[in-house]
């Protein structure tokens, strides 16, 4: 008697198991496939650091829009930016604020402006080799934001 | 007439088909395991409000990162992930639909005392 009750109870447990797992594996499978082809950085650089190298999609357009986010530095701008690879990164695109005008260029040469993301014009997205970009910050403080990719 | 279900002849397994039986509930729970294992080595990316969070360990001075790649290694792992779990729990619903109708039924509509209420 115990034992067939055991039993029942062990099937139903491991059933529940089962529901459960699959629940959570397909709702995030789902999740994942639908999601579009966008990337979020969230970036916290100490006074004169540079974030890591990032690679953007290679021949597709891709969208690079930035924030700052430090009070009394706050400041957004973007760039449409194709990259060539091997070859260079190429962009058109409008700096931040104060002062935003129209940003753009080709280059493969580490160092080269692409775009400003505060309102000093201090934290930039620069060329850091042909295939990749990174986020500097020139400020004697850190600074804070999030850039987003989307291609 | 019908025949109750004590009156229906059963098959007695032998040992071949008894074999054969758990050879392909092997199978089927080696598959649903698979996809969770496949689920447990995926870079395991955030989402928020519809986009891919980067971990933040990943844009530290000296790192590289290719956010196109992350996001198609980690739709395929999700994709084969899936493939895997959820046919492979419907097999083994299937698979094993006559204990589970069982201990549904019995657990469902069983009195105090563990015997059904239905004859």
């Amino acid at each position: 008697m115990f034992e067939n009750s055991f039993s029942r109870i062990r099937t139903l447990v491991l059933a529940g198991a089962v529901i459960v797992l699959t629940f959570a594996v397909a709702g995030h499978a789902a999740q994942t496939i639908t999601t579009p082809n966008e990337a979020v950085f969230n970036y916290n650089l100490a006074a004169g650091a540079s974030s890591g190298a990032i690679t953007p999609a290679s021949n597709t357009p891709v969208l690079v829009q930035g924030v700052q986010t430090t009070v009394g530095y706050r400041g957004v701008g973007h760039v449409s930016l194709l990259h060539v690879p091997s070859s260079f990164l190429e962009w058109t695109g409008l700096e931040s604020p104060a002062n935003a005008a129209i940003t753009s260029g080709f280059s493969g040469t580490a160092g080269t402006h692409i775009v400003y993301l505060d309102f000093s014009h201090l934290v930039d997205i620069r060329v850091n080799s042909t295939d990749t970009f990174i986020i500097h910050n020139a400020n004697s403080i850190a600074q804070t934001g999030v850039v987003t990719m989307i291609w | 007439m019908q025949a109750t279900r004590s009156q229906v002849p059963t098959a007695t397994p032998t040992p071949s088909t008894r074999g054969r039986s758990r050879a392909v509930a092997a199978v089927l729970w080696a598959v649903f395991v698979t996809g969770l294992v496949i689920q447990f080595f995926t870079p395991g990316l955030k989402i928020e409000n519809s986009a891919f969070v980067m971990p933040s360990s990943s844009i530290v001075a000296g790192a590289e990162i290719r956010p196109d790649s992350i996001v198609r290694r980690e739709r395929r792992m999700q994709w084969a992930s899936g493939l895997c779990t959820l046919p492979g729990a419907l097999a083994l619903a299937f698979w094993y639909r006559r204990s589970l109708a069982q201990a549904l039924h019995i657990g469902l509509f069983a009195d105090s005392r563990g015997t059904s209420k239905f004859p």
